[in-house]
């Protein structure tokens, strides 16, 4: 899992170099430092994971927004992503010498093989609704949807946890 | 229920994603941040993770020192826990056999799951076997519930006795039959002296070789059998104590070897500890005074007290007349080197087996310490002596040496001692 963690990390990584042109000077630093954080996560049980997660991106978005990566390169891109974030709190999570039941692995790994078209699909649906030309009315309700389902969750959650801690206490 | 380090970045970085998305007017954006946002909603809508059972069986809950034994960790869900993560807090004196403490499991609904352990008992004492923490994840681990179980399930494992072919015979015997041929003279097996006969005398003690060249009649007299009392006094005032090695742990096993090889000989033992918390066990022979005693060795400890205790504080019946009295002692504490005194006083037959606290020391070369090394152990020289002029046989004894050498080393200085003291 270690070995997939950094070669998913490597991967995404290197595509923005390689696609950087003459922005290589900006991207390679935010590249090593987001395989530091990598590095970093699996050594101390995935605290750095968020760091890794926000610096790859960051790097792939100097690129993108320059117009210089391809354009269905975001929807591999989002896919990598999610599984190296899978994978990398599946390192932190697992510590050395621990008695491992194979049905966790199985599931894990079944979990992570669904997500990875899901991720695939939904990318494909929403640069789809960008593409098709809704970009005044259908973009704008997935976006706008999204956006409001990301920034009610947290209170939402929040709000459930005090809820349960009160009928516990 | 806690929500998990997975779910605060998937958030955030759905989140930002969708909304630089909204703000930039880009759709590369919301497509980065998309399948984010649908792992927390698919995780969020399953069910939460269940808080499991944890118990454990074990095969036998007696054992000595040095044995494995055979336990079932016994896991039940109520409900379905897709990944578990438990950790067996063992006891410092118990650790698995080729096994790792912590388990990754994943249990359905209902299901018991037993997973076989190998316990090694490395130490004396009464261990509580279940305690652990988990760590119920749900399918997706965006939830967890964390806990700790705490069991009721109890290892006692005894203190290993060591091998005696020797052991310090006491001075008196007791008036009940056993394998100790006695100073009296009485019925029984082993010869003592031949004498007139006296009215009363049974004729089978005729000893006709001894009548003819007398021209008396003369009889045999014998030594009888008998048992003598023996108590294992266990000073628990102090120890001296070096990470997991102390003195109060070769003192343990000593004292059980001792009273298994004395109960195998018929005789009755009993036990004093004697410390902050003063225990004792009135003599009785047989192999459940054996368990007793051992039972009763494995709630020894070392109890911080500053009240003086005397010898007073003990019932008679603890100290029977005539017993051999076995100390076991590191001599740190002053109450327990009066309490010795003072029995050695009252005549009790007194052996003192120094368990030796030097190993522990450390210095730090620096000239006081150096001084007061000297001091304190010219004082301990000055104690040894004292009770050598009482004719108490003090040994000292490391722990690492079998205890054979100690029970030799005390019966040499008793055969001296009867000849100087007698």
């Amino acid at each position: 899992v270690g070995a997939a963690t950094t070669a998913f990390a490597g991967a995404l990584a290197t595509y923005p170099i390689l696609r950087a042109g003459n922005l290589v000077k900006a991207v390679v630093p935010v590249a090593v430092l987001g395989l530091l954080a990598t590095l970093l996560a699996m050594l101390m049980r995935g605290v750095f994971t968020g760091a890794a997660l926000f610096i790859l991106a960051s790097e792939y978005l100097i690129v993108e927004v320059t117009g210089r990566a391809g354009s269905l390169s975001i929807i591999a891109y989002a896919v990598g992503l999610v599984v190296f974030c899978e994978l990398l709190l599946w390192v932190g999570g697992i510590p050395r010498s621990t008695s491992v039941d194979l049905s966790v692995v199985v599931e894990r790994l079944l979990g992570i093989g669904l997500a990875a078209p899901a991720a695939a699909v939904l990318a494909v649906v929403v640069l789809a609704a960008g593409e098709l030309g809704f970009s005044g009315a259908l973009e704008g309700v997935l976006v706008g949807s999204g956006a409001a389902i990301a920034l009610l969750t947290l209170p939402w959650l929040f709000l459930r946890g005090r809820g349960s801690h009160q009928q516990e206490g | 229920m806690q929500r998990t380090r997975k779910l605060a970045l998937y958030g955030a970085f759905a989140a930002i994603c969708l909304l630089s998305s909204l703000v930039a007017g880009r759709p590369e954006l919301a497509a980065l941040g998309a399948p984010f946002a649908l792992i927390l909603i698919l995780g969020l809508s399953l069910p939460r993770p269940a808080v499991p059972q944890v118990s454990m069986e074990v095969k036998r809950p007696r054992a000595f020192e040095g044995e494995e034994v055979e336990a079932d960790l016994v896991i039940c869900a109520p409900a379905r826990i897709p990944t578990l993560d438990l950790v067996l807090l063992l006891p410092e004196g118990v650790s698995l056999v080729k096994s790792s403490a912590r388990f990754l499991l994943k249990l359905e609904k209902g299901e018991e799951r037993r997973v076989p352990l190998r316990l090694a008992c490395n130490r004396w004492g009464i261990f509580r076997l279940t305690d652990a923490t988990f760590r119920a994840s749900d399918t997706l681990g965006l939830r967890s519930a964390d806990g700790r179980c705490q069991g009721k399930e109890l290892l006692r494992v005894y203190p290993k006795s060591e091998r005696l072919r020797l052991l310090v015979n006491p001075f008196e015997t007791q008036p009940f039959a056993g394998n100790r041929v006695a100073r009296v003279r009485g019925e029984g097996i082993e010869f003592a002296d031949v004498r007139p006969y006296m009215p009363g005398d049974r004729p089978r003690r005729i000893n006709w070789r001894a009548s003819s060249l007398h021209g008396a009649i003369h009889v045999n007299d014998q030594h009888p059998e008998r048992n003598s009392d023996v108590i294992i006094f266990l000073d628990s005032f102090a120890e001296a104590r070096q990470g997991t090695a102390s003195t109060l742990d070769p003192t343990v096993r000593a004292a059980a070897s001792l009273a298994r090889h004395y109960l195998a000989t018929r005789d009755r033992v009993g036990l004093v500890s004697f410390g902050g918390i003063v225990r004792w066990l009135v003599p009785s022979a047989g192999s459940i005074q054996y368990y007793r005693i051992v039972e009763a060795l494995l709630e020894t400890e070392i109890a911080l007290s500053y009240v003086w205790k005397g010898i007073d504080v003990l019932p008679a019946r603890s100290l029977t007349p005539q017993a051999l009295v076995i100390a076991l002692t590191p001599l740190l504490d002053e109450r327990s080197v009066s309490a010795l005194l003072n029995l050695r006083r009252r005549g009790f037959d007194l052996v003192v087996v120094e368990m030796s606290p030097m190993a522990f020391t450390r210095s730090s070369g620096a000239s006081m310490d150096l001084t007061a090394a000297r001091f304190w152990r010219l004082w301990r020289d000055a104690t040894r002596f004292h009770f050598e002029q009482m004719g108490v046989a003090v040994v000292e004894w490391e722990g690492d040496t079998p205890l054979v050498a100690v029970v030799e080393e005390v019966r040499a200085f008793r055969r001296f001692a009867r000849y100087a003291f007698g």
